[in-house]
This record gives structure tokens, sequence and C-alpha cells, in this order.
């Protein structure tokens, strides 16, 4: 049986099956055949008119339910208190509706910002399907784009969260209108 | 019990005569093949589908993600109170057998020693239409509880095809009533014996006395460990689960104006149990994931002889990291008090 | 539409400062059909709220032998009981309850009886001893050791010099650390028990506290011949319901807030 048919979706446009920083390597039985590149879901997606996206994306949320199955799931959710966890204060509302699993999962995403490697685990585990990975690619996108930075590519590369330099730029998710 | 031998057509008719008195919910297919939820449509135009079991279960309708149970106001040192709305007629149509039998369950325990009035009053405000289910798939397990998948009386109506009709069978006071308001020339059928899928031929068999005698004495079990080794503590079991009904009480406000709200909460969730002070009797992960077999194959018998399980196979089909429940039970009913090792 | 998650309101008629992280609250139902269907048993606990923060459980330390007062002890120690601490007398909270069984007050007639606490856990055991002041002849000779971490942490301190001086009730109070001025014993609850050694003869010991207190007191209890049906002790575990239905409290197939909590 081909690997392409019994491997997760998310799995055969993985962009990263060769990396050089493991200690064994046991060999492949077979090579992926890749279907699409990483990118793909990203640029099909923004085809789409921007004016049909808020919409959309309403209706993904409303079907959230807060089971956290994508911050158990990701191997960069680290904290040891999530901030939807914690209730004094409590940031994250705790009560479930199309607005608070807004709340919810935008925070993630965006603490996930130069984090996340795209194993895109988190949408194959959401119960509720909702495309996350379009988010988590997104933010890696922003943040090669204007850090020059890919979260786990180089151990040696400062990482983006913890370092500075005078060249970043100031704004990250929204970039001021070019003049 | 009263059963109509009825076309699509009167099938179509009977449920949309009363969209006007009720909110109408079905399960539809939509565009990715996946459906989460029952949804709102004003009008029925096709006949309802038997193939599908929505990801989100019924208990939504009673008992929902998250419900305001009351209002406040502050003024002052002083306090004000407002009741919650009362809820919308609904119809529910298109629910499995797995479906209308984890409703007893949940029945049982919000009418335990004080009623719910929250649940009960959704409860009585809902018509259930079961349908004959033809999607049991892999994860499906509802015969081994005894529930058969073909028919069930454990809602109000319940409809079987037969042949190029259907047969719409009342199965509650509540069905009857509807029946009678809305039905224009039902043609009764005498002598109808329901499917059963009972008895067919399984892989194993889960022998739920059994299991309960081996957890009335295994709470230190070996295997409770091995169980929780692959579970990554995520609430999707319990959330999805149809019997599934901890919840957490909490209050929501801006400035002046708030209310107090219940979530699901789920026994995966090391909060669920930690106190104020730091304690948590359930902290590690295995007490944890016992704590759930336990309430639902022992402690809901004891205390309510029911099985807080219908076999809906929900939690092992979107469990993350395929942990299958039935296999577990399989494990611990040839465990013995000496545990098992792998 | 009403339902039972719904409280009562109350209002704050007097705060009285116990100990640094312990308040003690006065309440009077506002509404007089509250008052009436309010009735509660010693070792019976409500539901605390204060609106826009959430609720909390506590047991109600007052007795229903002096019906003017409704009191609760509040320990800060999370999001709630911080908020109740930051609560002005004239506030209005809710109460619901009263839940959970009661201890055995008819059973008790005629027994000496032993009161162990520790810390904020005197609390229901006032409870029940104002209880048995007030309906005296029926109850034999009262025995109470009660220990606080230090002298600071010991709670309710003008009621137990009153307590002293009543006959028939020795008291015996001791702290794990002194500190101060403090001329009383200095010793583990447990071990000052074994050494008071408050007779088995037609007693019952009643005791409430940190779980690992209550362990070594069960048995210390039964070292000094107390049977297992004659300790009487009440749990305690993280609650939101009060009425079996949301499911965290069970200990096995019971539940703390139905069943319990007097053990």
């Amino acid at each position: 049986m081909p690997l392409a048919e019994i491997i997760a979706g998310k799995c055969q446009d993985c962009q990263y099956q060769e990396m050089d920083n493991y200690d064994e390597l046991l060999p492949y039985p077979q090579k992926i055949g890749l279907t699409a590149k990483g990118e793909n879901v990203l640029t099909a997606y923004e085809k789409l008119e921007f004016e049909k996206r808020w919409p959309e994306w309403a209706r993904h949320f409303e079907n959230c339910i807060q089971c956290f199955a994508c911050r158990k799931v990701c191997p960069m959710c680290y904290c040891t208190e999530c901030i939807a966890s914690k209730n004094e204060p409590r940031l994250i509302p705790q009560s479930v509706g199309g607005k608070q699993n807004t709340v919810w999962q935008i925070t993630r995403i965006m603490h996930l910002a130069g984090r996340c490697i795209d194993c895109g685990e988190c949408e194959r585990v959401c119960p509720a399907k909702l495309p996350l990975r379009r988010l988590t690619l997104k933010m890696r996108q922003i943040v090669n784009d204007y850090y020059k930075y890919v979260p786990g590519l180089d151990p040696r590369q400062d990482l983006f969260w913890s370092s500075y330099s005078k060249k970043d730029p100031e704004y990250l998710i929204f970039k001021p209108e070019e003049k | 019990m009263k059963n109509y031998l009825l076309t699509e057509e009167q099938i179509i008719a009977l449920f949309n005569a009363a969209a006007e008195h009720y909110e109408l919910y079905v399960p539809v297919n939509s565009e990715n093949g996946q459906v989460f939820c029952w949804e709102k449509t004003a009008r029925l135009d096709k006949m309802v589908p038997s193939n599908i079991q929505p990801t989100a279960s019924i208990k939504k309708f009673f008992f929902p993600n998250s419900e305001p149970m009351f209002g406040f106001k502050k003024e002052k040192q002083e306090i004000e109170l407002y009741q919650a709305a009362a809820s919308v007629p609904r119809l529910v149509l298109g629910v499995h057998s797995c479906d209308l039998g984890s409703i007893k369950v949940l029945e049982a325990l919000f009418k335990d020693t004080v009623d719910d009035e929250l649940f009960r009053e959704k409860r009585q405000n809902t018509v259930l239409v079961g349908i004959s289910c033809s999607a049991k798939d892999w994860a499906c397990f509802c015969s081994q509880l005894e529930i058969n998948s073909r028919f069930s009386q454990d809602g109000d109506l319940f409809i079987t095809p037969r042949e190029e009709k259907y047969i719409l069978s009342v199965t509650s006071a509540k069905g009857e009533d509807y029946v009678n308001k809305y039905l224009e020339n039902g043609e009764t059928v005498a002598g109808f014996t329901p499917a059963n899928d009972l008895g067919e031929e399984e892989t194993f068999t889960l022998d739920f006395p059994k299991i309960k005698e081996v957890m009335d004495s295994g709470f230190e079990l070996p295997v409770w460990e091995k169980f929780a080794r692959k579970c990554i503590n995520c609430g999707i079991c319990t959330f999805l689960c149809p019997t599934c009904h901890c919840f957490d009480v909490f209050d929501e406000a801006r400035r002046e104006r708030g209310a107090r709200f219940r979530c699901y909460d789920s026994c995966m969730f090391p909060e669920f149990t930690r106190m104020a002070g730091g304690y948590n009797p359930r902290s590690a992960k295995a007490a944890r994931l016992r704590q759930r077999y336990l309430h639902k194959y022992k402690y809901f018998v004891d205390n309510f002889n029911l099985i807080a399980c219908s076999g809906c196979g929900r939690c092992i089909r979107h469990c993350p990291v395929n942990v299958d429940v039935r296999q577990n039970l399989n494990i611990l009913q040839h465990s013995g008090s000496e545990g098992e090792d792998d | 539409m009403t339902n039972i998650y719904t409280p009562y309101l109350a209002k704050i008629k007097k705060i009285i400062k116990e100990t640094h992280d312990v308040k003690t609250f006065q309440l009077e139902l506002v509404n007089p059909e509250s008052k009436k269907k309010f009735n509660y048993q010693p070792g019976q606990f409500a539901e605390f709220s204060v609106f826009g923060v959430g609720e909390s459980t506590f047991c109600l330390a007052s007795t229903p032998t002096r019906p003017e007062v409704l009191e609760c002890s509040v320990k800060k120690a999370g999001k709630v009981t911080s908020a109740i601490h930051e609560l002005w007398e004239g506030d209005t909270v809710g109460i619901r309850g009263p839940y959970g069984n009661n201890f055995p007050v008819k059973q008790l007639k005629g027994k000496n009886l032993v009161f162990v606490g520790g810390g904020i856990g005197l609390a229901p055991l006032r409870s029940l001893i104002n209880f048995v002041l007030d309906n005296r002849g029926d109850y034999g000779n009262i025995c109470l050791v009660y220990g606080a971490r230090t002298p600071g942490d010991l709670v309710y301190k003008k009621e137990l010099e009153d307590w002293d001086k009543t006959p028939d009730f020795a008291t015996h109070i001791t702290v794990d650390k002194s500190a101060g001025n403090w001329k009383g014993t200095v010793g583990f609850v447990p071990v000052i028990l074994g050494e008071v050694a408050p007779g088995a003869e037609n007693a019952v010991a009643i005791t409430c506290g940190p779980p690992i207190m209550i362990k070594f007191v069960v048995k210390e209890l039964s070292e000094l011949g107390f049977k297992a049906a004659d300790i009487i002790t009440t749990l305690e575990m993280k609650m939101k319901c009060g009425l079996g239905k949301c499911g965290r409290c069970n200990i096995g197939k019971v539940y703390v807030c139905k069943d319990g909590p007097v053990f």
C-alpha cells in the first residue's frame, strides 16, 4: 500500500522530510510523494475574497467546543499554566460561544507565532474541524517575511521571541499602509 | 404504540406543518462532508437523512455547552436577579438510537434528589424524532449496550423506512400530541415489528456486569496507568459524549451586569478537582481517566442502575490518539484483580 | 424560569476578622420567605456567592438554635474567597443551600462528645458545639482539642475563652508552632489528643480539619478505644453545584455534597 494513502492528510504536503538535526535516522520505507507544498493550503484560501473570509471564520469558531485538544496536542504549547485555564484573573472567557471561542483561538495562534513548527496536529485533532493550519501557516509566513525566522529549522539561530535586532520592523500583524 | 405508514411527502409535510411553532433542526451534510451539529433550518425540503451522526451529541439541546442560569445587576450594595428565559419549542430530526438512549442517563441524573429545571424544561419543550440508523461504522458499539440501532422507544417519534414508504412510530405522549395536532390523513398500520440488529456477530463482547465486578475491586489496578499512557487529557471524549454531564459554574460580568453560567467541564482536565488551596485529589492522569471509566461503568450503575454510555463511538472516532474504550474495557474484563502487563 | 442554582439574596450584617486570613460573615437573608425555607442543621454547608466573581462552598458555622444569625467563616485561598474578603458590611451576596447531610444530633443524645478540630475545621464543629450548649441537658461532657498552625491562626478566640469557662467542657488548645507571648500548649493535634486521652466509654468523637490531621486523629482515637462507628468526620472536596450533579466531588460512588459532608 502506498504510504500516501494511509498517511494523515497534513503529512502529505510535509516540506520537512529531510532534516539534519537528528541523532539517529531510521531509513524511510518509502518517500512520501508530495501532493502539494505547505503554502498551498494558504494560497488556496487567500484566493477567497476578503469580505467573505470573516463570516466563514465566524462559523468555524462557533463550532469550537473549547476541548483544548489543540493545546494539549501541540508540541509548542508548553506553558505550565495556560492562560485559558487561569482564573485569577480570567482573561479567556470560560463560557463557550462564537465570540469567546474566537478569543481563545486567536490568542493561541498569536502566541504560537515564531514558535509553530507546522506539524498540523491542531487541525488534525480538532473535532469541530477548524482549519487552524491556515492560521498557523499565515503566522509562519509573516514571521518569516518580517524577521527571516522559521521556527525549528536552525538550532543555532536566536529564538524569535527572545532576540531583538534594530532591523526588526515595528509592526507584527498589521503592516502600516505604505506611503 | 401507534404506527403510521407515510410517504416521504407526508413525513416532510408533517414536520413542516409545525415550523411556525417549532424550531426545526436537521443533521445536514456540509460541504466538507462533516456534520458538526444539527442545524437549524426554516423548512424541511427533503427526507431526513438516516446516515448522519453529528459530531456534537444530542445533549447540546438540553444541556448546552454553556448556558446562563440567571442574570444579575448590581447597584451599590443591592443586587437584582433575573431568571433565565424559557426555551423555544424545538423539533430535532434524525436522531439515532444511541443518542436517544443517552437521554435516559441525563434524565436520571438531572432529576435525582433535586429536579434541575434548566434541563427538564428544555427536554419538555423538544420533540425528538429518531430514525433507523444506517451509518453504523467501525467505532459504533451500541449493540454491546443493548441499544438497537434500528429502533428505539426513548425518543418521541421514530422513523423506520419500509420499502418506498416510512413507518412513523409514536413512542411518547408528547409524540402523540404532536401527531394528533399536525398529521393529516395518516394511515395506521397494525402488527409492525421493529427491526432489530442486536445479537449480530461482534468481534468481541463486552460483559458489563463482569466489567463492573472488576471495577468494584479494581481501583488500584495497574492497567489504569497503562490506559492513561496514550491519553493527552484533552476534553474531546467528555465534551462529545452524549452522557457526560459534569459541569462548571462561574460568573461572567461586565461592570454592573452579569450572569452566572454553567458550562461543560471535563474530568480529564486537572483543574476539574483542583481546590483553591492547591490540593488536587485527582492530580494524576491515570486517576482522571479511571474516574471517567468508573463513573460511566460503575458509579452510575451503583447510583442509578444505568450504564452511562450508549455506545455511540464518538470518543473512539474523535480521539486524537486512538484511545479505544472498547479495547480498554475488554482488557479490564479479562484482567481480574491481578491486572495484566503488556 | 426559576431554577435550583439561583441563590437567596443575603445582606452582610457584620464581619468579624478572626485571623490574618479568616473572616466570619454574619448574614441575614433579605427575603423573609427564604428565611423560612433556609432550615439547616449543624454540619450542613451552603454555596456562598459574590455576584460577578462566582460561588464557593462553606460550611455553616452558626447553629439553628440561634436563628437570628447565619454565619460562615471564610479562609482566603482562591478567587472567590479573596473577593469575599473584600466585601463590606451591607453588601448583598447570594447564598444557596443548605446542602449535604448533618451531624446525627439525635443519635448523639446522652453521649459524651469529643471534638477534634484543626485550623478552619473548627467552623462546622462550632455549629454543633453551640447546638449542644443550647440543648445542654441532652448531651454528656464535652471535650475539645483544637489546634492551629500558630496562635495567630486560632479562630473564634472569644468563644474558645467562653467555652473554657463553661462547666463540663474541657478545652485543650494547641499550636504547631509557638509565637509571640503564647503560653499555651505547643504540639500537633493528634499528639495532644493522645495526652488528653478522653475516655471512649459512651463517647463519640467528631473531627474536622486538614486530611492529614484527620488521618492521624482517627488513628489516635482508635488507639484510645473509639470504635470506627463512634468517629464522625467531615470531608471537603472541590464543589460546584452542591446537588450531586456537576460530578467532581465524588469519592467512589459517593458524592461529598449530596451524601456527605459528614461521614
